[in-house]
């Protein structure tokens, strides 16, 4: 046997294998150079594979910058990016679902062509980091013979379809999305009408209002379940929600229908994709999601666009097709009789863990088993032996979940037992999960090009810190989320946790500080009903002290029963950040050197090697100044925004960002003055139209926020548009420090 | 024997409870500020000690990785032979194995690791390269006998070979155990 395309012909579907084909021919095109970069670079994501940090070539070792000489020094996969240099390869599990012979194939890519271990991502995906783009197209094969295709997985395309994993055991349900959620995976799959977005698209899917469910109001279309009874029949739908989405500014969905019959949900989709293929911004990528395009057009003007486009959609038979070809034989067959967990004996911890990982399903007799997976981690091994749990107790019923866990479903009572037997051997027996040991975390800057501060660093010290102390932890504070972002990106979905922490930074002295923007009292329940706020940034090593002063803080204080979200209100802004305002104080390197690295690593965060004089020290000190300013503008706007006064709230964070701009501008040019028009006129030359303000992966993104916010206010300000500048403002305050940081001499890593 | 797409060698701690795996992250970070392995293209350290009987610490390369792994609850240094532009087995892993055991010499000699030891008499080599390399027993004979004479010169006459293969889906092992392996011993193999 020579190759895998030799051994899997025949067992691979026909159009997945053409497909790969092709894609192979495309990588040897770019290697002959007669495929230009940036073609095959959204060719190459489109297929999954996505770039890792210091794929352009350069890596700070913690004493200098220094060059990756990759072999192959002429050819680029992308913009920016070696060839062989290692990428991450994104796999997408529409509903998160898994069979046992998807899950040993899986193990046995993670072992030859990755680092050993599957990452769990917070959308039903599994990552492999560390691959070569050579060995891409045989690992897709491999994936292609167990029915998984990677195909866009990644660029502007729709996008993993996620669904809420109790889905078709869970009580409070109205009905099985999982169905609906695979047949909306199939139909959008590489049609034409989802090619030619500015931007990527998600979907999800929710059974139900009240839980976390799907998430369906932070996604760009999501689809919650509902029935309507009509002469005497119940009708299945959905309520149908557009235009929600996390990222730098989150936005929370719309409604856009009430009800849409089950019938009607793939022509709507396709009607939503071809308005925001026409419509949706195709130059400036930063203002390219749905969420965008709903804001800009208003929803009632984007429910007409949808209407006359669903109007003269062509007829097609994919459209119904599904009800009757699939729905009807769509079950899950459980591998064991379910059966009372009676007096059997038990291990030891089993009480602990099957409070916190077991869920009774609604089907008598059977269980959902959460496996909580450290950082959304598992190695090849584990997968294999859990591949032989699943076939020997449930079959194919595993599913992946949002927060980076793995669940068994239709596991028999009876069973419960020996399955955390079998589980804690393979050493996934562990407890706690769905509760505040169990932190989300995105890969921050392990790999992603774009991390700031170690979001897994923190989440692994914070993990350990909480698990030490989970058996005295209140039931209050058991019960909140924490979900760790290391960029303002929120992959780490930071604004729907109870407390939310992303990354950035901070200047003190030559140095840049690692430093975690804390964000308080997003939901996550409510289909992540509400966001989070940004409270302050604290220095990256004061975190756990900040949460611990956080959750002692809420169970002394909380009323009977208030929860998190509800306690944050009531205190205020204001009360809540003068519990974290004593931790926000930046030290010297030589008062706290220990500051300066970050969580997990030795290395001194970024070292300034070149020498800065009176004249700039008094320049910084200025500049500090003038900056906090700016923040304190900016948590004004926040108290505004929380008393209902939308307009100030507006007008508060537009002021904090003239006052950013101004700390900067000042740097260059101190008789700037106050006009709001100089400042932003000065700005622009100085540091926008000379790409000075801009970074090697934002651009002049941030920079954007202030220009278009000065030129265009708003003509009725509203909450959601007072938020959005409040987030804008936020953001655009950070990205001057990194400026200010970047352009008065401290190197940046 | 066509060498293998890729496979790693591994050499197992004597002294594991020393040192909290943990101490590697610095100690590895430093190797790559003083440029350790100049053959070879190292790019990053992956901290992966949170998760039970994994991949440990590993410094990623490009040619290869080095880790402080505990896979299978077995502490070990192990070089992963990722990029193997050799023809032949026997080549490929007398080069794997002149890195890992150049890569325990220096951490044995690292303060910070207080005083961790290898076992140098054993060696295990596992294929991750189920194409070419199939964990079966034909396969497992043939690799052995192909792998015996580089066994020999660098772990003494008395090499025995362990050919016995536990699950069919986890790549194919095999563990030569005789005199310790040094530099000076593969230097002259």
């Amino acid at each position: 046997m020579t190759s895998w395309k030799e051994k899997l012909q025949g067992i691979m579907p026909d159009d997945l294998a053409r497909e790969i084909d092709v894609f192979e021919g495309q990588m040897e095109l770019r290697k002959q150079g007669k495929l230009a970069e940036n073609v095959f670079a959204e060719t190459r994501l489109r297929r999954g594979a996505y770039g890792q940090r210091y794929d352009n070539g350069q890596r700070h070792d913690g004493v200098e910058t220094r060059e990756l000489n990759f072999p192959n020094d002429d050819l680029y996969k992308g913009p920016d990016t070696y060839w062989d240099a290692p990428g991450m390869m994104r796999i997408k599990l529409p509903f998160g679902g898994l069979t046992v012979a998807q899950m040993n194939v899986l193990a046995d890519l993670a072992d030859e062509y990755s680092d050993n271990i599957l990452h769990i991502t917070t959308r039903q995906d599994i990552q492999l980091h560390y691959i070569q783009i050579d060995d891409t197209p045989d690992l897709m094969r491999r994936l292609a013979a167990v029915g998984i295709t990677t195909r866009e997985a990644c660029g502007n395309s729709v996008r993993n379809i996620t669904a809420c994993e109790r889905s078709g055991v869970c009580h409070d349900e109205l009905f099985d999305v999982t169905p609906y959620s695979d047949a909306m995976a199939q139909f959008l799959l590489g049609h034409d009408d989802v090619q030619d977005f500015g931007r990527k698209m998600k979907i999800a899917f929710s059974g139900c209002e009240q839980h976390a469910c799907g998430l369906v109001k932070m996604h760009d279309i999501g689809f919650l379940a509902r029935t309507v009874e009509k002469d005497g029949e119940t009708i299945k739908g959905f309520m149908v929600f557009v235009g929600g989405g996390l990222g730098t500014v989150p936005h929370q969905a719309k409604i856009l229908a009430d009800f849409v019959a089950e019938d009607k949900i793939l022509p709507l989709s396709q009607a939503i994709s071809r308005v925001f293929a026409r419509l949706g911004e195709k130059q400036n990528r930063n203002r390219a999601r749905l969420k965008f395009l709903v804001a800009k057009l208003g929803i009632e003007e984007f429910r007409r666009l949808v209407q006359e486009e669903l109007e003269i959609l062509p007829e097609d038979e994919q459209h119904t097709a599904y009800i009757e070809e699939k729905l009807p034989q769509y079950a899950e067959t459980p591998a064991r009789q379910g059966l009372t967990l009676n007096g059997a004996p038990l291990p030891d911890d089993f009480y602990d863990w099957y409070r916190t990982n077991v869920y009774k399903q609604k089907q008598a007799g059977y269980s959902l088993v959460t496996i909580k997976l450290p950082l959304g981690d598992l190695t090849s091994w584990q997968m294999r032996q859990l591949a032989d749990v699943a076939e020997e107790y449930i079959g194919d019923n595993v599913r992946v979940t949002v927060e980076q866990n793995i669940v068994l479903r239709w596991v028999s009572d009876k069973d419960l037992p020996e399955v955390y037997r079998a589980l804690n051997a393979i050493g996934l027996g562990s407890a706690g999960a769905d509760t505040i040991v169990d932190i989300t975390s995105c890969p921050g800057t392990d790999t992603c090009k774009l991390g700031i501060a170690s979001s897994r660093g923190l989440a692994g010290e914070l993990g350990k810190r909480l698990e030490a102390k989970r058996a005295e932890l209140p039931q209050a504070v058991e019960d909140l989320k924490i979900k760790i972002s290391g960029c303002f990106n929120s992959c780490g979905q930071h604004h729907v946790a109870d407390i939310g922490f992303f990354g950035n930074s901070r200047r003190s002295g030559n140095h840049k500080v690692p430093h975690f923007q804390v964000v308080l009292g997003g939901e996550w329940h409510n289909n992540a009903g509400s966001y989070g706020l940004a409270m302050g940034a604290v220095p990256a090593k004061l975190v756990p002290d900040v949460l611990e002063v956080i959750t002692n803080t809420y169970v002394a204080e909380r009323d009977e029963e208030e929860n998190f979200q509800a306690w944050v209100e009531r205190k205020g802004k204001r009360e809540m950040k003068d519990l974290i305002k004593p931790y926000m104080e930046l030290p010297t390197i030589e008062e706290k050197p220990q500051f300066f690295s970050d969580w997990g690593d030795s290395r001194i965060y970024s070292i300034a090697d070149i020498g800065i004089g009176e004249c700039a020290g008094e320049v910084v000190s200025l500049f500090s100044m003038e900056i906090s300013r700016a923040e304190s503008e900016h948590f004004d706007a926040l108290i505004a925004l929380d008393e209902g006064d939308y307009e100030l709230a507006d007008k508060r964070a537009y002021n904090a960002m003239i006052l950013a701009a101004r700390a900067l501008v000042r740097t260059a040019f101190l008789d700037v003055g106050d006009d709001p028009d100089v400042i932003v006129n000065e700005f622009k030359t100085r540091f926008y139209d000379t790409q000075l303000f801009f970074d090697r992966f934002a651009k002049g993104k941030f920079a954007g926020y202030l220009l278009n916010r000065h030129e265009n206010p708003f003509e009725n300000v509203n909450e959601d548009n007072a938020h959005q500048t409040i987030e804008e403002a936020q953001l655009f305050i950070e990205a001057t420090h990194a400026a200010e940081g970047r352009i008065n001499g401290v190197i940046v890593s | 024997m066509k060498a293998p797409k890729r496979f790693f060698v591994k050499l197992f701690a004597s002294n594991p409870e020393v040192v909290d795996a943990e101490e590697f992250v610095p100690v590895f970070q430093r190797w790559i500020q003083e440029n350790f392995a100049p053959d070879e293209l190292i790019i990053d350290v992956a901290d992966y000690k949170h998760v039970p009987q994994g991949p440990g610490i590993i410094l990623i390369g490009h040619d290869g990785d080095y880790a402080y792994d505990f896979v299978h609850g077995k502490v070990g240094l192990q070089y992963t032979f990722k990029q193997v532009k050799v023809e032949s087995l026997e080549e490929a892993v007398s080069i794997a194995l002149k890195r890992v055991v150049t890569a325990i010499e220096k951490a044995e000699a690292e303060d910070a690791l207080n005083g961790i030891t290898f076992d140098k008499t054993k060696v295990q080599i596992t294929f991750l390269d189920r194409l070419n390399y199939p964990n079966d027993e034909e396969t497992a004979k043939a690799t052995g006998e192909a792998l015996t004479p580089l066994a020999k010169s660098t772990l003494g006459g008395g090499v025995t070979v362990d050919l016995t293969q536990s699950d069919p889906r986890e790549p194919l092992t095999i563990v030569f155990e005789g005199e310790p392996i040094s530099l000076n011993t593969l230097a002259t193999a």
